[in-house]
């Protein structure tokens, strides 16, 4: 390890060395640091942050780049109040928001709902960070939104185009032999424009971690991992007509090792996918239309030799939506949308070919009143499902100015489903076609405050209130197999807490100080069974206090990122037993870029320590997580 | 500067108030126990346990181990067996087989095996035969040196329940048989077919083998159920002589354990989901279809306090217990064991 850091220090006084001589000329390659000014997708409201009526992070692009070794995962889980249950480097990772579990977050790729039919989750592991520009959280987001799967909010990945014309190379090498390369690009002609982001992974992921149960220091094995995914795009825009069309591949080859208890492990999965979407933008009269195309393919194959398993799943998806924005007045913008989609499984673990057809409709207007200081958002959504009928989902909400610009009062209501996965219908033996999707009753309210505290902040405090009804739950039944039932209550409440400044020392700093905490109570509200003590414990998993903290520092040629995240005790059983319980950590991670531009190409060097502190922890029982670990980068940018 | 105050006080306080003060509990003596429940506990999380009961005290413990070490149990338990004066515990997630010192159940030995082991059993001259799960075999595990020493021996596949009687041992296997082994030459006598779902085994009067099979649940071309294709479960009687299977009692529904009396004239077998059904084991015929009306996960019968014990599961993320019952089916008392028992082991002096 020693070694290891010489020749990180090393590698890292080079480059300071490298750039110091050219301070002089140095420019600002990035730009300011307002995330007001970010346009919000994620709620399907077109106001900024102020005008919401729930709680949004943003993880805007200057974040992302700092942290683009990185995968989704990770980022979420060091910028975010979500809770990532990371199973560590080549693991995969699922969300927790507010909560509840990964099959209810909603995962959304462009406003394209992307979790898997199959399991109803996405694994973020298989995102790099560097393929999106940015990353917005709504834990409010409703069904009415986006559709089913958003008991507990949405994640919206965006991948935009390129701020720039030119093309852009970078290599990144870190500890236990991770090692990624990217390459990216966009260039414009006349009303065309096609712009491409990839990147390809390949990591041993063997490190060093400290193995309790058997109280020695132990090298994780059968951990590689590989990964490429390339987003290509073609844009064309002329007046108000624009068209888009993107395509992204992935794939990636996973060994899984298993917990630190098993020493045998020959288990491995490989997933691939396509997806596809176009996007055509026009008016009509006063009206905007937005006409959507989407498909996707995407392979999972799971092998364990050992096991003598073998599953081999094939989903396909067919997506067209229309969708309207009309402005009659000033006081009231009609929304709505019309969507239909088409998906199909093909899997070893169920009979035959499986199908599912949805048409949903959406009426979403806008309304603004009392000069601007109220914002009203109704929503009413039909979905109808050609497997479990229909669904209807009306949300409420809105946002009251008490002082102008600087004091809101927001909150929404809505009622919300999650559709049964095509593993809890189908999967042989066990699978249910005659379950219910699950419901629930959200609440949240909060307050929003831009005081002028050290220049400009923002304070935010939010309640939410979430009861789940018709929860599946996966128990043996009398033949011995595990079967899905619609017999989980969950309710769960908390509060969440921000507060974000953004200020400049010495006039040459520009400084963000993010701080936030939540606080969330998350448990089973009626007995599954005779004797079920489940009842007022915290869920699984799930910590009730979470603190995190971050500071961003730019000047001129150089910036500096420090995270900082707490998360509490979480219990691996129903009755909350301290002794199988996993313990509080603290991580702290720690990145700095320095910029520089020879010869008309802008150079970019990064290198970060995550883990600062060298904590030993587990997000996921027996699962390693590193412990201190590097990472060195180096961009080059050439603009046309 | 007040406002940085408020910055700095918030923080401050969002770490204090989130700080965690509760401590692990100090381990503590061992009382001398009865009877051991063994708790399977959740495959993802290792958290099989050793609970204790002592009839005469009424002292119980959830997870000995944790109590005498201050650290709870890791593994996953597949299942155990006493061979003299020790405990022998078989787990995967780590794979091992642990050797408890059967009084004090201090820790005296660990083997530390390159496959997954489902079962022990002792097979004399200081050797055990432990089942492999997933390569269909069965192999010697040296007492003396914890090594494993004899060449496999190929049973049917995933190997399950193992049984050491007059000198053979049996293995239930997965597909539908029970593999007979001569302890003497460590050899494959022979694979003997039975119900499907073979797994507990216990010997029984005239030192004939009785088999619990679990049944088979049907399934149709869609994935539905297909109960009129159901092979129901049932108790399979091999006479060792005849190397073959002389009576199928058919129990129905999908057994998962079986005791007998200190008599060995009744057995009493319990179900996942029906009520225990007790049988004449002279006659071999079903006394009573509704002895106790309560499906259990395991079961078990102490001749010291003549009691029925009923291993009570609440699936795999919280603590079972262990119903007592009188002979005439009464519950009695009960104690709190860890996730999901599947076996007693009763300690006489």
């Amino acid at each position: 390890m020693s070694k290891l850091w010489i020749r990180y220090s090393t590698a890292l006084c080079s480059c300071v060395l490298f750039f110091i001589h050219h301070l002089a000329y140095s420019q600002v390659i990035s730009d300011t640091l307002q995330l007001e000014e970010i346009e919000v997708v994620a709620t399907r409201i077109q106001q900024p942050l102020k005008y919401q009526p729930t709680h949004v992070e943003v993880i805007d692009s200057v974040s992302l780049s700092m942290q683009s070794v990185q995968n989704i995962g990770e980022v979420l889980n060091s910028s975010s109040m979500l809770f990532i249950k990371d199973n560590g480097p080549g693991g995969i990772a699922t969300a927790s928001q507010r909560g509840l579990s990964a099959s209810q977050v909603q995962v959304l790729w462009e406003g394209i709902p992307i979790n898997s039919v199959m399991a109803g989750q996405t694994d973020y592991s298989l995102l790099p960070a560097s393929l999106f520009s940015t990353v917005q959280i709504s834990s409010g987001n409703p069904s009415s939104a986006f559709g089913g799967g958003s008991l507990s909010g949405a994640i919206y990945l965006s991948s935009d185009r390129a701020e720039y014309q030119g093309v852009s190379i970078g290599q990144s090498v870190g500890s236990f032999g991770q090692w990624q390369s990217s390459l990216n690009g966009q260039i414009q002609s006349g009303n065309w424009r096609v712009h491409l982001k990839s990147a390809v992974s390949r990591d041993e992921n063997d490190f060093e971690y400290y193995n309790r149960a058997f109280d020695q220091e132990e090298y994780r094995t059968h951990n590689r991992q590989e990964q490429e995914n390339i987003i290509a795009g073609i844009g064309y825009s002329q007046g108000n007509k624009q068209f888009e069309s993107k395509f992204w591949f992935a794939d990636s080859k996973n060994e899984i090792p298993g917990t630190i208890l098993t020493s045998n492990s020959q288990s491995r999965q490989d997933d691939q996918s396509m997806r596809w979407l176009s996007r055509y933008q026009t008016y009509w009269g006063e009206a905007e239309f937005t006409f959507k195309n989407y498909v996707d393919r995407s392979e999972l194959n799971y092998f364990d030799s050992k096991a003598d398993t073998r599953s081999i799943s094939t989903t396909r998806r067919w997506l067209i939506s229309s969708a309207f924005d009309y402005k009659i007045n000033n006081n009231v913008l009609l929304k709505g949308e019309l969507s239909g989609s088409l998906s199909g499984v093909e899997t070893n673990n169920y009979t035959g070919l499986k199908t599912r057809q949805q048409f949903s409709a959406l009426l979403n207007p806008e309304f603004e009143t009392l000069q601007s200081r109220v914002h009203i958002y109704p929503a009413l959504r039909l979905d109808s499902y050609n497997d479990f009928g229909t669904v209807l989902s009306p949300t409420l909400g809105v946002n009251y100015a008490l002082r102008k610009d600087k004091l809101f009062l927001r909150g929404q209501l809505s009622r919300d489903f999650n559709p049964p996965t095509f593993n809890a219908l189908y999967w042989l033996p066990g699978g249910d076609p005659n379950l219910k999707p699950e419901r629930s009753n959200n609440a949240e309210a909060g307050l929003v405050y831009y005081p002028r505290w050290l220049s400009f902040s923002t304070v935010t405090l939010t309640s939410f209130y979430n009861r789940v009804n018709e929860g599946l739950r996966w128990t043996p039944n009398e033949t011995g197999n595990y079967v899905p039932e619609n017999v989980d209550q969950v309710t769960s409440k908390g509060l969440e807490t921000s507060l974000t400044n953004r200020f400049t020392v010495g006039r040459q700093w520009n400084l963000v100080l993010e701080q936030s905490a939540n606080y969330v109570h998350a448990q089973i509200t009626e007995p599954r069974f005779d004797g079920d003590e489940a009842l007022g414990n915290q869920l699984r998993y799930i910590p009730k206090w979470n603190y995190q903290a971050s500071l961003r520092a730019q000047r001129t040629f150089l910036s500096a990122f420090i995270q900082y995240k707490w998360t509490n005790r979480r219990y691996t059983t129903d009755t909350q037993e301290f002794a199988s319980s996993l313990k509080p950590y603290h991580l702290l991670h720690a990145t700095l870029q320095l910029q520089q531009q020879y010869f008309g190409v802008n150079f970019q060097a990064q290198t970060g320590v995550r883990n600062l502190l060298n904590t030993d922890y587990e997000i996921i029982q027996w699962y390693a997580m590193p412990q201190r670990n590097y990472h060195l980068s180096l961009t080059a940018t050439y603009e046309f | 500067m007040k406002n940085r105050s408020i910055l700095f006080v918030l923080a401050a306080f969002l770490l204090v108030s989130s700080c965690d003060n509760n401590t692990n509990s100090d381990p503590g003596q061992l009382e001398q126990a009865s009877v051991y429940v063994i708790n399977e506990g959740n495959f993802s999380q290792s958290n099989g346990a050793i609970s204790s009961y002592n009839f005469e005290t009424g002292e119980s413990s959830v997870d000995v181990i944790a109590d005498k070490t201050g650290s709870p149990f890791v593994g996953y338990i597949q299942g155990s067996t006493i061979i003299e004066d020790q405990l022998f515990v078989v787990t995967n997630a780590p794979s091992q087989i642990k050797v408890y010192d059967l009084k004090t159940l201090d820790l005296q030995d660990t083997a530390e095996l390159s496959f997954d082991p489902r079962a022990i059993s002792p097979a004399g001259q200081g050797k055990a035969l432990v089942s492999s799960l997933y390569d269909s075999s069965v192999v010697a595990l040296d007492l003396e040196t914890m090594e494993i020493t004899d060449p496999k021996i190929m049973v049917g596949p995933y190997p399950n329940y193992t049984l050491n009687a007059d000198g053979k041992v049996y293995v239930s296997n997965g597909n539908s048989t029970v593999s007979m082994i001569d302890v003497g030459s460590v050899e494959l006598g022979k694979n003997i077919p039975v119900g499907p779902g073979p797994n507990q085994i216990i010997e029984g009067p005239s030192g004939l083998i009785w088999v619990v099979c679990e049944g088979y649940a049907a399934y149709d071309d869609n994935g539905n159920r297909d109960p009129e294709n159901d092979v129901p479960g049932g108790i399979y009687i091999i006479d060792p002589a005849q190397q073959a299977v002389v009576t199928n009692i058919q129990t129905g529904g999908r057994p998962t354990g079986i005791a007998i009396n200190n008599n060995s004239d009744l057995a009493y077998v319990s179900y996942t989901s029906s009520d225990v059904v007790t049988i004449d084991m002279n006659t071999q015929q079903i006394v009573d279809e509704s002895f106790i009306s309560r499906s259990f996960n395991a079961i078990g019968f102490t001749a010291s306090e003549q009691m029925i014990l009923g291993g009570v599961s609440n699936g795999l993320a919280q603590n079972g217990k262990t119903i007592m019952y009188t002979l005439d089916g009464t519950a009695v008392d009960s104690f709190e064991v860890g996730k999901s028992p599947i076996e007693f082991e009763f300690v006489t002096n």
